[in-house]
């Protein structure tokens, strides 16, 4: 087995503001998540909004601390890498390309910037390198002097991606790199990711809500509520065999285009948990189905079943480890 | 025929820019009956939210609406003066929009927001509107409605906030509710509970749902009939399930290629792409909008493009009358 990235009983709380005359409150974006992600594979993290996977995807790029547990990278404590050496392995492509590129810069300066920073080669080798990398992701060199103001946001989303890429890095964390973009656009971007994998031996962190993308690119899906993986699971098992009650049920609320089966019931109900005050036992045991009498006094722990790994008490004959 | 709520006809929007007029929407006809949800769909850019302001009147300044027809409920709003709109929109034709954080006024409680239409429209007293509003708020699916109604914006969930637009758009009973991508900016265990109320409500109370939306996944669960649009015009139109079925314009087929879907596409592999961009709208512009991106294209399509029709009732504007797949 050869873990890449991997993510150990990572914590992260931060302080809110619950009412100018309320004490601050304390939000745990993401608790205890155990997460492993082998060289070459996608993993996929889906989850409603609000389910700590931007919040990961931050702390797994070294943008923000963890409060607890810790993070490697081949085994390595990336507190112990350093940000620009971390940098030069893990690059980010994020949800919003009219944000994430600076509009007073041309193209070719913002693929290089990763160059500069980590004083690669002359300037000239650099720019060079950026055209290059423009070019592989389907921008012609006569955009190089362009301003991202001048491109479409598919155009602009690769200029992203080149920007990751320019670095050689062994993972993309992609935080909602489609989810700005029309659906052919979104095609092409797919198709993209997909070729650049297989060429440069990529490993993706592919973050997103939209399920049938996820099915799509992952080999490795993790499901995400109240900050807590719930399931992690191969992509093809996670679909079409989701064994916690909240992957059916996310899994059931995805609209495939196939007319006639009209919109489903996902049984969900109206309470989304407030995630400042999580309910006791399993997070998700107000809204589940399927709970049981102690579904709402003890959480249950994450543990092997024949698919995958699951937190639920429905499996917990079958589970492992130590019962809370 | 009078079921028809909502006809219209050569429906054009331009809009005035610098470098010349914009053709937002161009020489769009369509009708809605009672009862039908009838879905616009396409990209980005394509007109579908400009066709939805238009409809209620509701276009900015720089942009001009013409029609040869519209008429709605039999009424031509071609003629109606601004006094004769504002006393139907909000009553008998209303508007869902997509952000449930904007279209709401964080300074009002929801219970303000809810009365006002009716109390407007209807000259009701406050324990009349109050009450209609409970009413609506339960049929929404929200619980404890009175205090519900004390209660700010902020203090809803994204899905209770549509919620609350969709009972505030009811409050009047209208003949037509137009939403504008009304689950897009909601998370997809939501948007299918907002879809399904929308459906069961839309039945329920006989509308005309006219619903816009870029989502085919959407489109195929909720639709009667489809409109889709690019580059400003009907490129393709028919029941839903003929649609999906069986697609005729390269545009529609490319659209479906695009979406990973299980069965159909492989897991990994090579999705279908529409190569290039959407045209400039601005300035003259003839023959098929599609035709610099389409694969079938020859050079007819530069000039006046037919519409072909099957007997199925679907209908499509390309040069070809048959596409073999």
């Amino acid at each position: 087995m050869s873990e890449l990235i991997a993510a150990h009983a990572l914590t992260r709380s931060f302080s809110v503001n619950a009412g100018m005359f309320r004490r601050r409150r304390t939000l745990r974006a993401v608790s205890a998540v155990d997460l492993t992600c082998e060289r070459g594979d996608v993993l996929g993290i889906v989850g409603e909004s609000g389910c700590g996977k931007s919040t990961l995807a931050r702390m797994l790029l070294g943008l923000i601390a963890p409060s607890s547990g810790t993070i490697t990278l081949d085994g390595e404590d990336i507190r112990n890498i350093g940000r620009r050496n971390l940098a030069r392995r893990v690059q980010p492509v994020f949800q919003d390309p009219y944000s994430s590129l600076n509009p007073r810069r041309t193209i070719a300066s913002i693929v290089a910037l990763p160059l500069d920073v980590q004083q690669i080669g002359s300037a000239r080798q650099r720019r060079k390198r950026a055209i290059d990398m423009l070019e592989r992701v389907g921008l012609p060199s006569r955009h190089a002097g362009s301003s991202p103001g001048q491109l479409s946001g598919g155009q602009r989303q690769r200029v992203a991606i080149a920007r990751a890429l320019v670095m050689q890095p062994e993972i993309v964390i992609c935080d909602e790199p489609t989810s700005a973009l029309d659906v052919s656009v979104q095609a092409q971007i797919l198709n993209l990711l997909l070729d650049l994998r297989r060429e440069f031996h990529l490993t993706y962190v592919f973050i997103s809500h939209n399920l049938a993308v996820v099915e799509h690119i992952a080999t490795q899906v993790a499901v995400m509520y109240l900050g807590r993986v719930v399931e992690l699971a191969p992509t093809a098992s996670l679909f079409t065999n989701p064994q916690h009650p909240y992957t059916r049920a996310l899994l059931a609320s995805v609209l495939t285009p196939e007319p006639g089966l009209g919109i489903p019931d996902t049984g969900l109900g109206l309470a989304f948990p407030d995630p400042l005050n999580p309910p006791s036992g399993c997070p998700f045991h107000p809204r589940c189905r399927e709970r049981l009498a102690h579904c709402s006094a003890t959480r249950p722990q994450l543990g092997r079943t024949a698919q995958g790994i699951v937190a639920c008490h429905l499996y917990a004959s079958s589970a492992q480890g130590p019962s809370a | 025929m009078n079921d028809v709520v909502l006809d219209v006809q050569g429906l054009s929007v331009d809009i005035a820019t610098s470098r010349g007029s914009l053709h937002a929407v161009r020489d769009v006809s369509f009708d809605v009956r009672r009862g039908e949800t009838l879905c616009l769909v396409g990209e980005s850019g394509c007109g579908k939210s400009m066709t939805a302001l238009a409809i209620m009147s509701l276009l900015p300044t720089a942009a001009r609406r013409t029609a040869r027809r519209f008429s709605f409920l039999g009424e031509d709003l071609n003629v109606a003066g601004e006094q004769r709109v504002n006393d139907l929109r909000g009553n008998q034709m209303a508007m869902i929009f997509q952000e449930p954080m904007t279209a709401l006024n964080p300074a009002y409680t929801i219970g303000d927001q809810l009365m006002e239409p009716y109390l407007h429209h209807r000259r009701s007293g406050v324990q009349q509107a109050r009450e209609r509003a409970v009413e609506l708020l339960g049929k929404v699916g929200i619980a404890s409605a009175g205090q519900r109604l004390n209660q700010y914006p902020h203090q809803l969930s994204g899905g209770l906030r549509q919620r609350v637009m969709i009972a505030m758009a009811l409050m009047c009973d209208p003949e037509l509710l137009v939403a504008d991508e009304p689950s897009t900016a909601l998370d997809v265990t939501i948007q299918a509970q907002i879809l399904r109320l929308l459906a069961d409500l839309q039945q329920e109370l006989g509308i005309a749902l006219l619903l816009i939306t870029h989502d085919l996944g959407v489109v195929a669960r909720i639709a009667h009939r489809v409109l889709v649009m690019y580059a400003g015009e009907v490129v393709e139109e028919g029941p839903a399930r003929e649609i999906f079925a069986t697609p005729h314009h390269p545009y529609t087929r490319g659209l479906l290629a695009c979406i990973p879907t299980p069965g159909r596409t492989v897991r990994g592999g090579k999705l279908g792409s529409i190569p290039g961009v959407v045209p400039s709208l601005v300035g003259a512009f003839e023959g098929c909008g599609f035709r610099e991106r389409c694969s079938l294209a020859q050079p007819v399509c530069q000039r006046t493009v037919p519409v072909h029709a099957s007997p199925t009732g679907q209908s499509w504007r390309c040069i070809h009358a048959t596409i073999a797949a």
